[in-house]
């Protein structure tokens, strides 16, 4: 993954070109835009979690927005009702399980340092028979769809909690925007005054 | 630096939103209209530095800009600070809207912090002067986030939250670094082509 480092020389250049212009404008424009710009500007620091049911044995893996695991951090499963029924610690690669979980609602909480939390609810379907408990036996056809779909499906869990480049365009436009309005709305007045 | 939903106890929050509040009103009286255009532009910039991450050992950190704010904004800070808050919230999720004021005020305190630092005695004369007190602002900014970020964890009573402090403050060294390098450059840049930006409106 592409990482932004502030010693780029691009960058660092169109920065020194933006002061020697001596134009404070120019430096504003020249720093959000390398900003905006910047190959990776699209990952940071907020707690994201997936979490998936495998037949009674809840997993998940628990990382950062920028997509650094989560390591050693408390992640409890509560009931409905919030009481907290298990507790674990994620492993060197962000990974949780919970084992022998009965069919039912639970909510998976997490918490990181430096205030960071997140929390999600997963229903739980236990295997009810001996078949259902046969096909999650290691080595079996369905034991290794069943894997395949289930990191497929914390794939997509991790996908939908990036942050996306339209997100961040969207804001610094609604900023601009909302920016612009205030501007003119102000400067109306003024002229308004003028005429007058 | 942004805490999420649910880790703060309810005294924290409303006395973080009350705070924010407060703040943002001052902020708001204080902005003459000169200032709207180069609120709107460090808007956008503190709304995208948090997504600038910074790979420090196993984990990362991300550019703030808070300082930098400060000291070209004063109270104006505030509001612009709310409003890049509100819209990471909303569009990134990260920290959220009940921890708002909080957030709010873990990152703009610093900011008319360092702006009183850096216009301490009518600003900096010279180029080496802005240098220095930008460098102090930037760093400064992050490293009074940080404290109080801990401090509102520990008011809440978590799990042991106040010797988390010193290894914060150690995997945000970089951040801090940076910050003080550039709002140090963008200080001496403009005290020598726009002064004014520097010491117009400032807490006074």
């Amino acid at each position: 993954m592409p990482r932004w480092y502030p010693s780029r020389p691009s960058q660092g250049a169109a920065l020194v070109a933006g002061f020697r212009s001596r134009s404070p404008n120019a430096v504003a424009a020249m720093v959000s835009f390398a900003m905006l710009t910047s190959p990776a500007a699209v990952d940071a620091h907020a707690l994201r979690m997936t979490v998936a049911d495998d037949q009674g044995t809840v997993r998940g893996q628990l990382f950062y927005s920028d997509e650094t695991v989560a390591v050693k951090d408390r992640v409890d499963l509560l009931d409905a009702a919030g009481a907290e029924l298990q507790h674990t610690f994620t492993d060197a690669r962000g990974g949780f399980v919970f084992a022998r979980v009965p069919t039912g609602q639970y909510r998976i909480v997490a918490e990181g340092e430096e205030g960071h939390r997140i929390e999600a609810t997963l229903g739980v379907l236990a295997p009810q028979s001996a078949a259902g408990a046969a096909a999650s036996v290691p080595g079996s056809d369905v034991a290794a769809l069943r894997g395949e779909i289930l990191a497929l499906r914390q794939d997509l869990q991790r996908y939908e909690q990036r942050v996306r480049m339209g997100d961040v365009l969207g804001g610094v436009g609604l900023i601009f925007g909302v920016t612009g309005f205030v501007a003119w709305w102000r400067g109306r007045r003024v002229n308004d005054e003028t005429v007058r | 630096m942004h805490i999420s939903e649910g880790v703060l106890s309810l005294p924290v929050l409303v006395g973080g939103g009350g705070l924010a509040t407060a703040a943002v009103a001052v902020g708001l009286r204080r902005t003459p209209d000169s200032r709207i255009a180069l609120a709107g532009v460090l808007c956008a910039m503190f709304f995208v530095a948090s997504l600038i991450h910074i790979p420090v050992g196993v984990t990362s950190v991300h550019l703030v800009l808070n300082g930098l704010c400060g000291i070209l904004l004063g109270w104006t800070a505030v509001p612009v600070i709310v409003v890049a808050l509100l819209l990471q919230a909303l569009l990134f999720g990260f920290g959220g809207l009940t921890v708002l004021g909080v957030n709010t005020v873990v990152m703009a305190l610093p900011a008319l912090l360092c702006c009183a630092i850096y216009r301490a005695g009518g600003g900096p004369v010279t180029s080496r002067a802005a240098l220095w007190r930008g460098g102090i602002a930037g760093a400064g900014g992050i490293a009074v986030g940080i404290a109080l970020m801990v401090s509102a964890l520990w008011l809440t009573g978590g799990r042991s939250f106040l010797p988390l402090i010193g290894t914060v403050m150690l995997v945000h060294l970089p951040v801090m670094a940076i910050e003080a390098v550039i709002t140090a450059m963008i200080a001496a840049a403009l005290l020598r082509a726009q002064p004014a930006w520097l010491n117009r409106g400032g807490l006074a």
